[in-house]
């Protein structure tokens, strides 16, 4: 305690310039230790104390987490077009049950033909590839197993450098096999399972929808999404599938750019050759839908940002009740010491340094606090992820920590100035 | 332990006398429980208005009729291969209910197609989400459908195939502002038909799930229109007090129908009010449960700042403790003294945050209209309960610690 007054008697000798303020940063760290030493002293009230903090920031960061995981989760499984791609399609994705059933009735197909004629007049892609599917029940069989519902659907062969599938062994068609409707497939690693677990799948011929196909490569593992398998396909090229099944299909279209900003310039360069070739009218909307990863991420935004952010507004107050705790004993703190600070105070402390004593200590409790939250909140967050999935987004560290000192400061503001407000006498004869 | 009913007031008292010497201390310490519980109340509200919806929905379609269908009516996204494969009921199923189940009042089906709604059109004006279904006369009582302006269709109707239909509250509001439907003729699908009746708006769960959407005509006008429209949904009401006999009847009828094997399962699906009431509720437990949870740590923190508080207390009157055992409190006089004070303050954290959830309740049905949150009874009770055990729980601590003080150290505290 003598220190304490030594300091202060010495830094009202102080006032001038940058030594001002370094005098207000040697009552800041004088504070600080102050503060710590008060906790140490009321170890069990200041475990109390931080436990409220602790709860409210492990349960505002974890709630954080869930949410942050599951915008991950579709942002990566759903949302993933393939990097710098968007996707040209009869309609927008996403957008609702009403303006689909009216998209779906006033625009027509993308069909081959346009994308021949983007593949020629758009500048400067570094991809383009189209897709089709064939919907209905396409059953594989091979070797008296069958593998039921796998999806069907015809490529170019450029759609590898695009899509999420990676090449486990062998390959993916070739230009000369698009050319020649061969009538190979590359599958994914359900097949394999299934069909060849033990012996090598390149070259074996197997059957979807009674036509036969030489397996040529085999995609890597993708893995789930909402627990269904993203592997159970079989690619054919395009014009295979036009020999076999439909002589018209329906394309969807995927342009891949060389970075973001290009995406930009050539979804809008995509837009304008498809209005010009499809004569759409000025004042008209599109007759076609361009996808991008981001288009589908604001729908699940506009679907779930709302809930999200209701559940985060409430776990939020639990910290507002976190700081009420702090602000009642900062109070009892004040009365207990009363005789404290009239001593501080006759021996020369100002207000300010009262108040910054006061002020310091409850921040330093709501932040040891916060710190504590962020470090459980690492650890639900890590056992929820093994059964949902959850991830700490980088901010919640910052804002936990931020969020819980900003509290304590804000909620100790009142039993410090109460503290500063104390006339020296009357504290000075107050029993302690 | 138990003291004496004197006692008791007396103890009282003093802890409302030392709430009202640290007004503002206890008012902080009350502002936690009362947060801790208004939240608790109002997410509870939330679900007990869900809840209730589903039940009115439910009861809405009766309560002794049997919806029949070859799928489980409850969300599901995964189906599986067998279920994909299940082949439709037919018109003839629901013949065979109505002839040989004697527990069965009367019967009707509900054919649809599947694929993307028709659209409907009336002066211009076009309606694209419209539910376009068949169903048998008889169909309107057993779901509960209330028939608002003109006339059902009857048998005459059906067997006629005349192109008649019955619209539904949101057809009549798009279609028909200040007019009268009646009589009038809307296109559905490009084809013409008379409006001869309109229905009273459904109660539906959260807004919209397309009841009053619905355009009804007779079943076999709708099979004239879609001749390759198979799926049938039935519905079989039961006679009174006969409910699960009529289940159990209808079962083994559908089972024999579709060469259902001995040891197979149902490829069909009974459902009543009842059991849909009881499928939701196990599909929301799970939801409630941790909503519930993480509402109540905000109690959670509210009760650690009273336990705090308490302790405080406690060291601040550590003389007046010494004083009252000097002059013959036992040991259980304090601790109820100090539990008392715990849990006055949190019982009265409870009542405001009682008092401050039913208007959060009444807020979110005033500003959300679709989710009609009713504070359920048991809530409040539950509330006032929590907040008192919670002043018990976090106040027995602090209370023994003041017992257990020595009478002369205690005196010799300043």
């Amino acid at each position: 305690m003598a220190e304490v007054a030594q300091t202060q008697a010495f830094l009202l000798r102080r006032k001038t310039g940058r030594q001002r303020l370094f005098g207000a940063w040697i009552t800041a760290r004088e504070a600080f230790w102050i503060a710590l030493e008060a906790l140490r002293s009321h170890k069990l009230r200041s475990i109390l104390t931080l436990l409220g903090v602790v709860i409210a920031t492990t349960t505002l960061i974890s709630v954080m987490s869930v949410v942050n995981g599951m915008n991950l989760y579709i942002a990566d499984k759903i949302a993933n077009l393939g990097a710098n791609t968007f996707i040209l399609h009869q309609w927008q994705w996403a957008q609702g049950y009403e303006s689909w059933l009216k998209a779906r009735r006033r625009n027509k197909p993308i069909r081959i033909e346009e994308f021949e004629f983007l593949k020629v007049n758009l500048p400067n892609y570094k991809n383009i590839g189209a897709d089709a599917w064939i919907w209905g029940e396409s059953d594989a069989k091979y070797g008296g197993k069958t593998l039921y519902e796998v999806g069907l659907s015809g490529r170019t062969p450029n759609m590898i450098d695009i899509g999420q599938e990676k090449v486990e062994s062998g390959r993916y068609f070739t230009e000369s096999d698009y050319q020649h409707s061969a009538m190979v497939c590359f599958i994914g690693r359900d097949l394999v399972d299934e069909f060849f677990p033990s012996i090598d799948p390149i070259d074996k011929e197997i059957s979807v929808r009674g036509a036969n196909f030489r397996v040529i490569g085999v995609a890597s593992r993708i893995g789930t999404t909402f627990g269904e398998s993203q592997d159970k396909f079989v690619h054919i090229p395009l014009t295979t599938l036009q020999k076999l099944f439909v002589a018209r299909p329906q394309l969807a279209v995927s342009v891949q750019a060389y970075d973001p900003q290009q995406m930009l310039v050539l979804e809008d360069e995509v837009r304008a050759l498809m209005r010009a070739r499809r004569h759409v009218p000025y004042q008209e909307d599109d007759t076609f839908g361009i996808n991008a990863s981001d288009t589908l991420m604001s729908a699940w935004d506009r679907l779930t940002g709302s809930i999200f952010a209701v559940t985060i507004g409430i776990v939020a107050v639990f910290m507002v009740v976190g700081g009420i705790v702090i602000m009642n004993i900062m109070l009892a703190s004040v009365t207990e010491r009363t005789h404290e600070i009239g001593i501080r105070k006759s021996l020369g402390a100002r207000r300010r340094d009262i108040l910054m004593q006061f002020i310091i200590e409850a921040s330093v409790m709501a932040a040891t606090g916060g710190a504590i939250g962020v470090l459980l909140s690492f650890i639900i967050s890590w056992i929820v992820d093994m059964v949902f999935t959850s991830s700490v987004p980088t901010n919640a560290v910052v804002i936990g920590v931020i969020l819980s000192t900003a509290v304590g400061l804000f909620f100790g503001i009142y039993p410090a100035s109460k503290a500063a407000r104390l006339d020296p006498i009357e504290a000075l004869r107050t029993e302690a | 332990m138990n003291p004496h009913r004197r006692q008791v007031r007396e103890n009282l008292l003093l802890a409302l006398d030392t709430l009202r010497s640290h007004k503002f201390r206890a008012f902080l310490t009350i502002l936690g429980v009362l947060i801790g519980t208004a939240t608790v109340i109002g997410v509870a509200s939330i679900f007990k208005g869900l809840d209730q919806q589903v039940v009115d929905v439910a009861e809405a379609f009766g309560t002794r009729t049997l919806f029949i269908f070859k799928w489980d009516p409850g969300i599901k996204f995964n189906l599986s291969r067998e279920e994909w494969m299940r082949k439709p009921l037919t018109f003839d199923d629901m013949t065979a209910i109505g002839e040989n189940c004697p527990s069965i009042e009367t019967v009707s089906a509900e054919t649809f197609r599947w694929g993307p709604a028709v659209s409907a059109k009336y002066k211009g004006q076009e309606m694209l989400d419209t539910v376009f279904r068949g169903c048998t006369p008889s169909h309107f009582g057993n779901i509960g459908c209330e028939l608002k302006d003109g006339r059902l269709f009857n048998e005459i109707d059906n067997m006629h195939r005349r192109d008649v239909v019955v619209i539904g509250a949101d057809v009549v509001t798009r279609f028909f502002e200040g007019e009268d439907p009646v009589g009038k003729v809307i296109s559905i699908d490009g084809r013409n038909f008379e409006v001869i009746g309109t229905m009273a708006k459904r109660k539906q769960i959260l807004g919209d799930t397309g009841s009053d959407r619905i355009l009804m005509t007779p079943y076999l006008t709708f099979k004239k229109i879609y001749p390759q429209a198979k799926e049938n949904f039935i519905t079989a009401v039961a006679l009174p007090g006969k409910l699960s006999q009529a289940t159990d009847e209808v079962r083994s009828l559908l089972r024999r129908r579709r060469n259902v094997k001995y040891s197979d399962p149902d490829n069909f699906n009974i459902a009543t009010a009842e059991s849909m009431i009881t499928q939701f509720r196990d599909i929301m437990g799970t939801i409630v449960l941790v909503t519930t949870v993480i509402s109540s740590i905000g109690l959670l923190v509210g009760g650690i700042g009273v336990m705090n508080i308490m302790l405080v207390s406690v060291t601040e009157r550590t003389r007046e403790i010494g004083v009252r055992k000097a002059i013959g409190a036992r040991r259980s006089d304090i601790t109820w003294q100090f539990l008392l004070e715990a849990m006055t303050l949190t019982g009265a954290g409870g009542i405001l945050g009682i008092i401050f959830g039913c208007t959060l309740s009444f807020l979110i049905r005033a500003l959300v209209p679709q989710l009609p949150s009713t504070v359920p009874s048991w809530s409040i009770v539950a509330g006032f309960v929590v907040a008192v055990s919670i002043g018990l729980f976090f106040g027995m601590w602090p209370a023994m610690k003041a017992s257990r003080l020595d009478p002369i150290v205690a005196l010799h505290h300043e």
